[in-house]
């Protein structure tokens, strides 16, 4: 009995069935070669804003968004305004002892709002995604590198951009670093993301201190571009610190003061 | 099953992979397209989903379509050699599919979600398989 491929039938088919890979592939790899050509920018921006309420809607009905208010987040919440407040006010020091000494101007930054229309998660609302994508993009001057925020707390940083749509990855996200200090002991480390919503602090040196529920915040490394985290914002609460007196370094874990997945409007700042 | 029930379900996939969940509708969509049609309109299916999906997720126009093109052709490759139309098919192809998908895209938890879309693949091949036999059915 022939195999059914050795016949002139299945020959002629399996032959039809290659030239249209073939023809396909040369068609993606074109695609992928003209990506970054202007006239792929236009049609990708028109293409973005004929999908973009198609997003939003996708994301409004998926999105639980649930309030949130207890007693204890009430109570942290205004713990948290307090050490906010105390922070504004050394940032107007800051701010005159910077003007009595005529320091080269700061650039000029602002906030844009911006509707997430993507958050990619296994359950959604319920895992925590590692990147969101927002309703800005290149025409509206999002660059890549661009902090992200919600009042004074990091969510953050653009990681890709097209015309009308950024990527953002969040704070929780793996392969995330960012230089922090903490508030109240004023301890030097590295925030990185674990996934699934977790964050630590490390490289803390032993002779620094890490106390539970403290808070930790971003040190500040932009560039001489301007890209880059601010100083100051608020990546999360110490909730566990591991020391080991062998060990060279300290570390603890970190939780994120906001609840992304409840989250329906981020800013990012931008010159 | 209709080609426009497909194409619905397809462009629903589509939106759901873009903007709510890391799970690989799209290629569970395609690779039951595949199995069921086995003819060459599946590349067009995943060339364009492919795209739409490279739009949504900010990621280089062509990359997606390229993995998916490639994945459609393994498939109707195999045609010849194996019953595709089978749940164990279904089954490798959904774990094989997930997994090279996640390292293509350089996703994480790739082997958890190769299993957890094993049930999605299965579900909705027993569901098309029953719709086309019933559609012989009556046409028969």
């Amino acid at each position: 009995m022939i195999a059914e491929w050795y016949t002139i039938d299945g020959m002629q088919k399996r032959r039809s069935l290659i030239s249209v890979f073939v023809v396909f592939l040369i068609v993606c790899i074109a695609t992928i070669v003209l990506f970054r050509q202007p006239l792929f920018h236009s049609l990708g921006g028109i293409t973005e804003l004929l999908f973009l309420p198609f997003q939003k809607i996708t994301r409004r009905v998926t999105n639980d968004e649930l309030p949130t208010s207890k007693e204890a987040l009430q109570i942290e919440n205004r713990q948290l305004q307090t050490q906010l407040a105390k922070l504004k006010l050394l940032e107007e020091d800051n701010k005159a002892l910077l003007d009595q000494f005529k320091n080269s101007p700061v650039a000029v930054k602002k906030l844009l709002p911006a509707e997430i229309v993507g958050m990619r998660s296994f359950i959604p609302g319920v895992s925590i995604p590692d990147e969101i994508v927002v309703d800005l993009g290149g025409v509206d001057d999002v660059r890549v590198g661009d902090a992200a925020l919600v009042k004074d707390i990091l969510v953050g940083r653009v990681i890709r951009t097209s015309s009308h749509l950024s990527a953002i990855q969040l704070v929780t996200a793996e392969n995330i670093s960012i230089t922090a200090k903490t508030l109240n002991t004023h301890a030097l480390g590295v925030v990185r993301g674990k996934g699934s919503g977790e964050i630590a602090i490390e490289n803390v040196v032993l002779s620094d201190k890490l106390e539970k529920g403290d808070i930790v915040i971003t040190k500040g490394d932009i560039d001489a571009s301007g890209v880059g985290y601010p100083q100051d914002l608020i990546i999360g609460k110490i909730i566990s610190v591991n020391k080991k007196p062998s060990a060279i370094f300290q570390t603890a874990n970190i939780q994120s003061l906001l609840d992304v997945t409840k989250l329906r409007i981020v800013f990012i700042l931008t010159e | 099953m209709s080609t426009w029930i497909f194409a619905a379900l397809l462009l629903l996939a589509i939106f759901f992979e873009g903007s709510v969940t890391t799970l690989p509708l799209t290629l569970l969509i395609l690779l039951i397209l595949t199995v069921i049609r086995r003819d060459e309109m599946v590349f067009v299916a995943a060339f364009v989903a492919g795209l739409l999906l490279d739009v949504l997720l900010l990621r280089v126009w062509g990359q997606t379509s390229l993995f998916f093109i490639i994945f459609v052709f393994v498939i109707l490759l195999y045609e010849r050699k194996f019953e595709i139309a089978s749940l164990p098919f279904i089954i490798f192809s959904t774990v094989f599919g997930t997994l090279s998908y996640f390292l293509f895209s350089q996703q994480t938890q790739a082997i958890f979600h190769a299993f957890a879309s094993i049930p999605l693949s299965a579900l909705f091949f027993v569901i098309t398989r029953r719709g086309v036999l019933n559609r012989k059915e009556n046409v028969g």
